[in-house]
């Protein structure tokens, strides 16, 4: 894996790399369309089943899939999904109506979009017309004239599950469930929620119609299975074209997951979160680095990848602020220090910025109190600090109260690795009291 | 405009014809042997006898009732009655009953009415118009008309449980009146001058001749009945005039004149209306015979070519009789003409006018009736919006496979412990089915109204035991145990607004689509005021307390029916509360729901089993044990009948998955307490188990900031502090504040935590979801 080896074969590589770019970032950024599950061959098995009996014996359910963010719960589904298209007596026997909470966010909406995606008669091409009450009408009598045995059974799948609870009556959640507890059209609904309390949020009359099947979908794994994870998720398949440099990366792949500092990065993001999806961020960052020169992801790549991944946001923000800027802040500190983080204003900050300018006796901050002013609303923008109270006519702009949104170590930490930051200054912010 | 016109149209005046001919003193009535219907806009004037065939309003105005009038009385209170004989539509004749004629039934025939119990005491206001009933014996093909609207045809009677041949008394009796109208000279003749008469003779000479020509024909034309539609629509026209009317010509003209007010009606609004179907029969009804005497008459030329255009199209709508292709076709056409044509109305020649005026009664001074003609009421349907395909059928699409059957035991037994499946009895709620059927029956062999409150937890089978009875109380009906009934049903959450309820009522009732406002009034008349041939109506109101409103109309209004004296109305109503009337309603409302409750008590875990049980019936599927262990833990939580049956159906599927390899078992405990657990085991421990190490540690930092303040809550940044001091114990490395505020919104959209707008940023304050202690327990075990 010497360099000029990997020089020699830059041609052949060219082509072969733009592959492996595709070809993983596809897999990284749509995860949940291609991607494999982990860990939840159980709640697939009953998923599996219960939309089997559902298209199979036209029998409806209905079932809440619950897990937090980032755990595979549109993934499972759409694995099963995918699994389930390839039998034929269900591909042509299901109608999907997918629906979610953040952008139906009513029911005369969801009524709408349901309706559209069923192509009952009322639909005129892309358009549902009618009021509310009648498209609820039609659609509960399209759906009551159906029976097990004969209506095309329908799936449908609510995403953001939690918010359709928010809607008036939950008028749309109790016909729904009403529908799957009743003899007309055999539905199944499906809903996906992050929210472990769900059920206690769902109306008494709408909660005993909902089935009560609860699939839990939890990141369950441990740190080998996620290297596992990690190892499958980098590595080419078998059928990529080029054998020879499939077998190099995959080799590489191997070397990286069991590399000490690859391990330390991985264990740290995996102890940061199980979420898969920060995963696949990780990833992206260090395969976004392969080019033809650098063919292979190395331990390094990952390490950079993952320094940019845990970057504090506002830390970032305030690597670029002027001297004066840093100044107020450390004089905002010490006020929290001293106060125990009691509101401030700007009049006092401005107070104990001039102490510190007396003291070093520096011509070079002494800025008009308009500049410092200015500074402060320079802050005040960037959200470094966030007024308490509205600012009113009545109060002067000076004496609104303040709070500072940075913590003691954030301050320390940026100013560690601030640019070319004056001594007195970090002296000054390591203590207000150094005069003595 | 159109609407003007109708408006104006709506002052009618009844009154009698004739001095009264028979008076009762002790009833202090007065019998009448006519009376005279008066339009005051179009200024025609029917007359309508004793013996005629006339249509009588009904609940839905498409559908008005047929009847021949018997008896005309003016009663103490100077009301106008009338006694009618009733026919039968087949669309009134229950569904179930219509396979007994074991033929295909032509809209236009009715049967003669033997129902006992049809109110046949009518307010004279509700008469429409006068049509003919012809009387033809059962070999006898119906001739085919064009006027679809004014000819009936009768051939059998109905006596509401089986259809018999019209005696030949009754036969001749029906032919009699027919002839009646057309033998004895009409006796207006006698208030009309003769000289009057004369020149209308020379007015509509043509007329007259090619009446008495057709008349001649006419027989052979109804045996024939000639399909050839393409051409001599001219002759044809005529002789329809002649086979619809049968009267000499003064009678004639006086019919020519109420054709007008037929038409014009239509003329007026139905352009501006456009409901293709009530259009087309109106179309049909009279305006072929008006047409077709303009025809003949050959006095207004302009009128004449819009009739020929209009007849044009009409002839082109009966051919193809699809409305779509008609109202693109001739839309156009239509309003223009039909503009015109009112204008000539309002310029008629003199000898209209004048005799409009002659046949006038100083009667008919009488205060205009209130009471709107039923046509009125087709222009509520107003178009909607335009691009909605307005016949759309509610349907989902058909499977393509057929749906399996159960394989194994335990599919069977799935699919019977299905909430939809419905079983052969309710078991367990004997009591109350008997309560409810009960108060229903009296209620309708009394033929009086009532309300009954039926109260419950979700899952008692409030609503199942309605149907229940309802099931059971149509089957009465049928083997006419009881009196024939209508049965509605709405569902407070299946409404998008109270108010909607009067609408869904009034659609299931007579099929109309109206605004709420006006269904609530068009309610309020059905119900309040006498109406001929109603059944009593049944209706449930499911979930009543979504139908609250601030004013609670829709609730006083449901319950003030009832009351009145003539609504036959039988509520249901079915709420979870036990005490929702002394909660939510005025007292006004709750007074009008009355005392007449019932509470359906959770069930026991006794019932719980029986009803599993009962289901299963033979099919050998559970333990005994696992039953019981079943209702036991539902009965102790809820007494919800469907969490009960959803847990067996989630047993047997647990069951059915550990024996897959095995030979296929019964249900045991083991399956059952899987499945319970599964439904009702706190997901928070799972979940605080399965976090990461960081969220972990965060919960951690929360208990020792809420147990270092003494608060349960506390700010992101005090947490943040706890964490890194645990984070150094622990030797870690510990997380910059980015990934803390991460960590904490994901715990807050797991509601492990309740965390405020993430705005404040490190001052964002937090309190835990669960108690301290299950936090310390999920994390002290690892």
């Amino acid at each position: 894996m010497s360099k000029r080896k990997s020089k020699e074969s830059i041609s052949t590589n060219g082509e072969c790399i733009s592959q492996v770019q595709k070809l993983l970032r596809e897999r990284l950024c749509h995860h949940y369309a291609t991607g494999k599950l982990f860990g939840t061959e159980h709640q697939y098995r009953h998923l599996l089943e219960l939309l089997k009996r559902t298209t199979v014996h036209g029998e409806s359910n209905s079932a809440l899939i619950i897990g937090p963010r980032g755990s595979g719960k549109t993934a499972l589904l759409n694995h099963v999904l995918k699994d389930l298209m390839e039998i034929k007596q269900v591909r042509e026997n299901l109608l999907e109506v997918r629906l979610n909470g953040l952008l139906q966010t009513n029911d005369k909406v969801a009524l709408k979009e349901i309706t559209r995606q069923l192509r009952l008669e009322n639909v005129v091409g892309d358009k549902v017309f009618g009021s509310f009450a009648e498209n609820l009408a039609f659609l509960l009598e399209a759906l009551r004239k159906g029976n097990r045995t004969s209506s095309c059974p329908v799936l449908f799948i609510l995403d953001e599950f939690d918010l359709f609870v928010h809607h008036k009556n939950q008028t749309l959640l109790y016909n729904l469930f009403d529908i799957s507890q009743s003899a007309q059209t055999p539905v199944t609904v499906i809903g996906l929620t992050c929210r472990q309390d769900i059920l206690e949020l769902l109306e008494k009359r709408v909660k005993s119609r909902f089935s009560h099947r609860q699939i839990y979908v939890i990141n369950s794994f441990d740190f080998k299975q996620y290297v596992r994870i990690f190892k499958e998720q980098l590595s080419l398949p078998a059928e990529f074209p080029d054998e020879t440099f499939a077998q190099k990366w995959n080799n590489n792949v191997q070397l990286l997951s069991v590399d000490k500092t690859v391990q330390d990065v991985l264990q740290n993001l995996f102890h940061y979160t199980k979420d898969l999806r920060s995963l696949h961020l990780l990833l992206m960052l260090a395969v976004s680095n392969v080019t033809v020169h650098h063919p292979l992801i190395t331990a390094s790549d990952l390490q950079e990848a993952s320094k940019q991944y845990r970057m504090d946001s506002k830390a970032n923000i305030v690597h670029g602020l002027s001297v004066l800027e840093i100044c107020l802040i450390i004089a905002m500190k010490h006020l929290n220090d001293v106060y125990e983080g009691e509101p401030f204003n700007f009049q006092m900050v401005y107070n104990e910025f001039q102490k510190f300018i007396q003291r070093k006796a520096h011509c070079m901050y002494n800025f008009e109190k308009p500049v410092v002013m200015k500074a402060f609303e320079h802050l005040l923008q960037l959200e470094l600090v966030k007024p308490i109270e509205r600012p009113s006519v009545r109060t002067q702009r000076e004496y609104l109260l303040m709070k500072l949104l940075l913590d003691n170590n954030q301050i320390m930490d940026a100013l560690q690795v601030y640019p070319n930051c004056p001594t007195d200054v970090k002296q000054w912010a390591t203590s207000s009291l150094s005069w003595l | 405009m159109g609407i003007m016109n109708t408006q104006q149209q709506n002052k009618i005046i009844y009154s009698w014809y004739g001095k009264p001919t028979n008076s009762d003193r002790k009833l202090r009535t007065l019998q009448y042997k006519g009376i005279i219907i008066k339009s005051e806009r179009s200024r025609t004037e029917k007359c309508i006898q004793l013996g005629d065939f006339v249509l009588i309003e009904g609940e839905n105005a498409d559908q008005p009732f047929v009847a021949q009038l018997l008896d005309f009385y003016e009663d103490g209170a100077q009301q106008k009655h009338a006694v009618v004989q009733w026919f039968s539509h087949i669309t009134e004749i229950p569904q179930n009953k219509r396979k007994l004629l074991k033929r295909e039934v032509s809209p236009q025939e009715v049967f003669f009415d033997q129902v006992s119990g049809y109110d046949n005491d009518i307010a004279v206001e509700t008469i429409i118009e006068s049509v003919l009933v012809i009387p033809l014996h059962p070999k006898e093909e119906l001739p085919i008309t064009l006027n679809k609207e004014k000819i009936f045809y009768v051939k059998q009677s109905w006596d509401g449980k089986c259809f018999k041949a019209l005696s030949t008394d009754t036969f001749s009796k029906l032919k009699d009146a027919n002839k009646k109208g057309d033998g004895i000279p009409n006796s207006l003749n006698s208030f009309v001058p003769l000289d009057i008469i004369s020149s209308m003779k020379k007015e509509t000479k043509k007329v007259a001749r090619s009446v008495m020509k057709t008349k001649n024909v006419e027989v052979e034309i109804e045996s024939k009945h000639s399909a050839s539609k393409s051409s001599l629509s001219k002759e044809r026209y005529s002789q329809r005039v002649a086979n619809g009317t049968k009267t000499p010509t003064a009678r004639k003209k006086l019919q020519l004149n109420s054709m007008y007010m037929a038409i014009f009606c239509p003329f007026g609004f139905e352009c501006s209306v456009f409901r293709a179907s009530s259009f087309l029969g109106s179309l049909s009804s009279g305006n072929t015979v008006f047409l077709a005497t303009l025809f003949n008459r050959s006095a207004y030329s302009l009128l004449k070519t819009h009739a020929i255009s209009v007849s044009y199209s009409l002839l082109n709508m009966i051919d193809s009789s699809q409305e779509e292709d008609f109202l693109s076709s001739s839309d156009g056409l239509y309003s223009s003409s039909s503009e015109e044509e009112d204008n000539d109305v309002f310029c008629t020649p003199e000898k209209k006018t004048k005799a409009g005026r002659i046949f006038s009664t100083p009667k008919s001074s009488r205060k205009p009736s209130v009471h709107t003609p039923a046509k009125t009421l087709k222009k509520t349907p107003l178009p909607g919006t335009p691009k909605t395909p307005r016949n759309a059928t509610p349907e989902i699409p058909r499977r393509s496979h057929a749906a399996q059957k159960p394989a194994s035991m335990l599919e069977e037994a799935r699919l019977r412990l299905h909430v939809s499946a419905i079983p052969k009895s309710l078991p367990c709620r004997e009591e109350e089915f008997q309560d409810i059927y009960n108060f229903v029956e009296s209620k309708l062999i009394d033929g009086t109204g009532g309300c009954m409150y039926i109260s419950g937890v979700p899952g008692t089978g409030k609503t199942a035991t309605v149907h229940e009875v309802i099931r059971c109380l149509q089957q009465a009906a049928e083997n006419d145990d009881v009196p024939a009934f209508e049965f509605i049903e709405i569902n407070g959450m299946k409404l998008t607004d109270p108010h909607q309820a009067y609408v869904q009522i009034l659609e299931l009732l007579t099929g109309q689509k109206v605004t709420a406002t006006h269904a609530a009034t068009l309610l309020a008349k059905l119900f309040c005021t006498p109406g001929p041939k109603r059944k009593t109506t049944v209706l449930i109101v499911d979930e009543l307390d979504l139908l609250w409103t601030r004013k609670q109309n829709v609730m006083y209004n449901l319950f003030d029916w009832p009351t009145q004296k003539h609504s036959k109305l039988i509520i249901l109503a079915i709420a979870n509360t036990m005490d929702l009337p002394e909660r939510i309603m005025m007292n006004r409302v709750a007074s009008r729901l009355g005392l007449t409750r019932m509470s359906f008590q959770p069930y026991t875990y006794k019932q719980l089993q029986q009803i599993i049980s009962s289901r299963l019936n033979s099919v050998k599927a559970f333990e005994e044990d696992a039953i019981q262990l079943v209702s036991r833990k539902v009965a102790a939580l809820s007494g919800d009948a469907r969490r009960c049956l959803d847990i067996c159906r989630r047993a047997t599927e647990i069951c059915e998955f550990a024996s897959q390899k095995s030979t296929p078992e019964i249900v045991r405990m083991a399956h059952v307490t899987e499945a319970i657990d599964e439904m009702f085991s706190s997901p928070y421990i799972n979940a605080i188990r399965n976090a990461s190490l960081h969220e972990q540690i965060f919960l951690k930092a929360i208990l020792a900031e809420f147990r270092r303040a003494g608060v349960e809550e506390a700010t992101v940044q005090q947490v943040y502090h706890q964490h890194i001091s645990l984070c150094r114990m622990e030797g870690m490395q510990s997380p910059t504040v980015s990934e803390i505020m991460a960590i904490c919104s994901r715990l807050g959209a797991c509601r492990l935590l309740l965390v405020e707008s993430s705005n404040k940023y490190l001052h964002m304050r937090v309190r835990l979801n669960i108690s301290q202690d299950d936090v310390m327990y999920a994390l002290k075990d690892e």
